[in-house]
Order: C-alpha cells, then structure tokens, then sequence
C-alpha cells in the first residue's frame, strides 16, 4: 500500500512517546493495538510510534480511583478480577460487548476512548461511570472529565498534545449497581443499533442518584441529563425506570431534530435502558 | 534478538526495513516494506499456513501468535514485529507429527476444505495455553473471530474439547 512512512519508533517509556508525539505533530501515528489504524495511514505521517511496548497495562485501585492503564486490552478488561467485582462487574462486561477475540486480544482501552467512534463500548461506559482521562504532554499530567474528552478539542489534544495513560473511575462508584444493554445483528457484531450503560446510587429501595449513557444511535456517546433528573430519590422500581426510558426517546429525538433517521433504534435505546434500569435496580 | 522493551527505532533505507522477528524458534532477519502487513511478509518468507482471507480483520484466517496471543496479521505492519515472538501454523505440528490440536481437529472431522483450520488451530493453542480445561462457551468465544463457510462450527469445538481433553491427560495415558 501507498505510504510515506521512513521510520518506525519502539518508545520505551511513556516521556520517551511523548516526546516523539510533540516533536513530530502529524507526522506520527501512534499505534498500540493496531486493530485499525495500520489500515489507514494520513499521507501526513512520515513516523509510526508503536507504544505497545509502555507500562501502562495496569488496573488497580487505591481509596480514591480505580485507575486502567490505557494499554491494558479489552480481554485483560473482561477477566480483570478486580473489574468483575466493581460496580455489579459492568466494566468486565460491557468491555467485552462488540468484539471478536482478536478485537479483545489486540485493541487497548486507550484506543477505544481516544478514537471513540459512536459503536465503541468504553465512553459510555465511562461516562456513566463519571471516569476522568489522564495524559501527560512530558512535563505535566492533565486530567479531563470523560465527557471533555468526546468534545472535538478534547479529541484533538488527547489526539497529538497529550497521551492518554490512564483512565480513572471514582471509588465511590464500587459498590453502586449497574448494568448495560446493546443492540447488534450478533454478539460479536461491532456495530451496533443502540447501547446504554446505566449506574444507580441506591439505599433501601431509593434512588439517590444516577446515570444514564446511551451510545450508537448518536454521533458520540451522551449522558441523558432528563431522564437521570427522574431517578433521584425515587423509587427503584419498573415504573420509574419506564418513565425514565421515555425522557430517553424524547431526549434523543430532540437531538435528531426531527429526522426519521434511525427512528426504531432511538425507541430501542429506550427499551434497553429501561432493561438495563430493571436489573440495576434488582441487583 | 532483541528484547521487548527497547526496540529502538528502525529506519527506511533503499525502501526497506531490516526486521529480526523469532518465528517459530528460530530468529529470522526480513526485509520489508515500511507500508506492508505482517501477513504479507509471512508469505513471501514461505509461511504459507498464514492464509489471506478478507485482508481487513473480520475473518481470522491470517491468525498468527504474537508473544503468545492471538493476533491478525493482516492488521499490523510487518515492522511491528520487530523484536517480537511469532508463532504460525508451520511451528505447531508437521504432517507426520501433527500437534495434538491438529489431530483432534482431523479426527473429529473438523476439517472440511481447510482454509480456515491454521487459524482456528492457533485460537485454540491460545485457549488451551491460558486454560486447560476450556467449557465448550469458552471455546465458541475464543474462535468467535474465526469464520469458516464450509461448517457450522460444531465441529471445531468438539475438536477443541477433545484436544483438551488429551492434553490434560499425562502422557502414556490412553486416549
């Protein structure tokens, strides 16, 4: 295939891929699972930086966040026996939504959020989560709310300024029930018609608070501000989560402005929601 | 051979990259285009069991082992290699002594026009390496990646339990 590529780099440490990134701009393309970058290379690019070599495999958790390294790949997300006890396990499994083996095996959570095409699991995911996105330009850490990542700036210079080492999810959201749901022709199929992730903080049968993630059937995934304003100091119950899955079809049909487009996976969005409320709500 | 960490940087000269990959056990020097896929690489190197399907990462007929993990080789550049542990369908087993994986797959009947087999051989290999003693979900989730037009699959899996099975047994056990 065409290219302009001279160099491939190998950085050893995360200053070293900095480094590179900076002094290079758009000339490099950084790769580390490779799942789909190494298929469409800008005519820019004159360097690939393959960062699969940087310690930032890790998931742990300290009294304040549970951090994932931005190499860790989506299997090692599935069977992390950590992920699998956080929050009703929904991490561990809508990290595996979407995917074959390889794309388990190969893709990384960094590329999942950093090129956060509307099909991919992790945003909403870590948006319902209220996760944080932590990068470094070399000198200093920069930590940004998930949502500011998915904003066009945030893709920018999470995309050439800064790295992406880590995202981190709140330890208050540990033992908070949660669950997802997604539409696809298959399990394995990556594109998907609607996905939700939904969190609830709850005490005796109460809601206290919540959050609501609805993903593919908008350009990039979205918080539903409306419908999460329904949970709180509700009862968990069928009927609350009905009336929030509505707020949900009306939310996004405002943001479809009308348009007939995709009208049968917006209703879809409601009925995984309300799903994913149910089972939350019993867990 | 270098090692995984450190690879430094590889530069293009006369058009090429000179690469060092271990394939299969043994260290081989490649040269290769800066743009070109693993999986072509493989090829022209005479790693004919890496077969070209889709060429775009849906069919997993390009499956090799990288450091121990399944991987497309149609998805990476051949430079990404580098330093790095390869395994194909050639580094298992041979016609007269075929690995255990490959021998159930055959006696189960696995095998219809065989395209796909290197693949789902190598997912296999994987599977059973992280865990000897996979329930038949685990194996449908581990060759989810890997489509075969001649079967529905059933056959496959049963070739993986049963290779399973075999391997968890101590040698010199009857089969």
């Amino acid at each position: 295939m065409k290219n302009n590529i001279r160099q491939f780099c190998f950085p050893a440490s995360v200053s070293e891929a900095v480094g590179l990134m900076n002094r290079l701009k758009s000339k490099a393309l950084i790769v580390a699972g490779g799942t789909r970058l190494a298929r469409a290379i800008p005519p820019a690019v004159d360097t690939v930086v393959d960062i699969s070599d940087l310690p930032l495999k890790h998931i742990k958790a300290d009294k304040a966040w549970l951090r994932i390294g931005a190499l860790c790949t989506i299997d090692e997300m599935e069977k992390s026996p950590l992920l699998a006890r956080w929050a009703c396990g929904v991490i561990a499994k809508t990290a595996g939504f979407g995917s074959n083996s390889f794309s388990r095996g190969m893709g990384t959570m960094g590329g999942n959020v950093v090129r956060a095409h509307p099909y991919n699991n992790l945003p909403p995911l870590f948006l319902a989560l209220d996760a944080v996105v932590v990068g470094t330009d070399g000198r200093r850490e920069k930590v940004l709310p998930f949502a500011e990542l998915l904003k066009p700036e945030g893709m920018r210079e999470f995309g050439s300024r800064y790295l992406l080492t880590e995202v981190r999810v709140p330890a208050r959201t540990k033992k908070w029930a949660a669950a997802s749901e997604r539409l696809a022709l298959t399990k394995s199929d990556w594109e998907s018609y609607a996905s939700c992730v939904v969190v609830v903080d709850r005490k005796g049968g109460v809601c206290r608070g919540g959050a609501i993630a609805v993903s593919a059937v908008i350009p990039r995934a979205a918080r539903m501000a409306r419908a999460e304003a329904l949970l709180a100091g509700q009862p968990a119950t069928e009927a609350i989560a009905r009336k929030a899955a509505a707020a949900v079809v009306a939310e996004l049909e405002e943001l479809a402005a009308g348009s007939a487009a995709k009208a049968y996976a917006r209703e879809m969005a409601g009925v995984l929601v309300r799903r994913a409320l149910c089972e939350a709500f019993q867990a | 051979m270098p090692q995984k960490k450190g690879r430094g940087t590889l530069r293009v000269v006369d058009g090429k990259l000179d690469i060092l990959v271990n394939i299969n056990g043994k260290a081989v020097a490649m040269k290769v285009a800066p743009g070109e896929y693993l999986l072509d690489a493989l090829r022209r190197e005479g790693y004919k069991g890496v077969k070209k399907g889709c060429d775009g990462g849906d069919c997993g007929t390009c499956t090799i082992l990288l450091d121990d993990k399944p991987a497309l080789s149609c998805m990476m550049f051949a430079a990404q290699a580098h330093g790095r542990r390869v395994t194909t369908i050639e580094g298992l087993g041979t016609p007269n002594q075929p690995h255990p994986i490959q021998q159930a797959f055959a006696d189960v009947g696995a095998v219809q026009c065989g395209f796909c087999i290197p693949g789902m051989v190598l997912v296999t290999k994987a599977l059973l390496d992280e865990d000897p003693d996979p329930d038949e979900g685990a194996v449908r989730r581990a060759l989810d990646g890997n489509l075969c037009r001649c079967t529905g699959y059933v056959k496959q899996v049963e070739g993986a339990l049963l290779a399973a099975r075999r391997l968890r047994k101590p040698q010199g056990a009857k089969k």
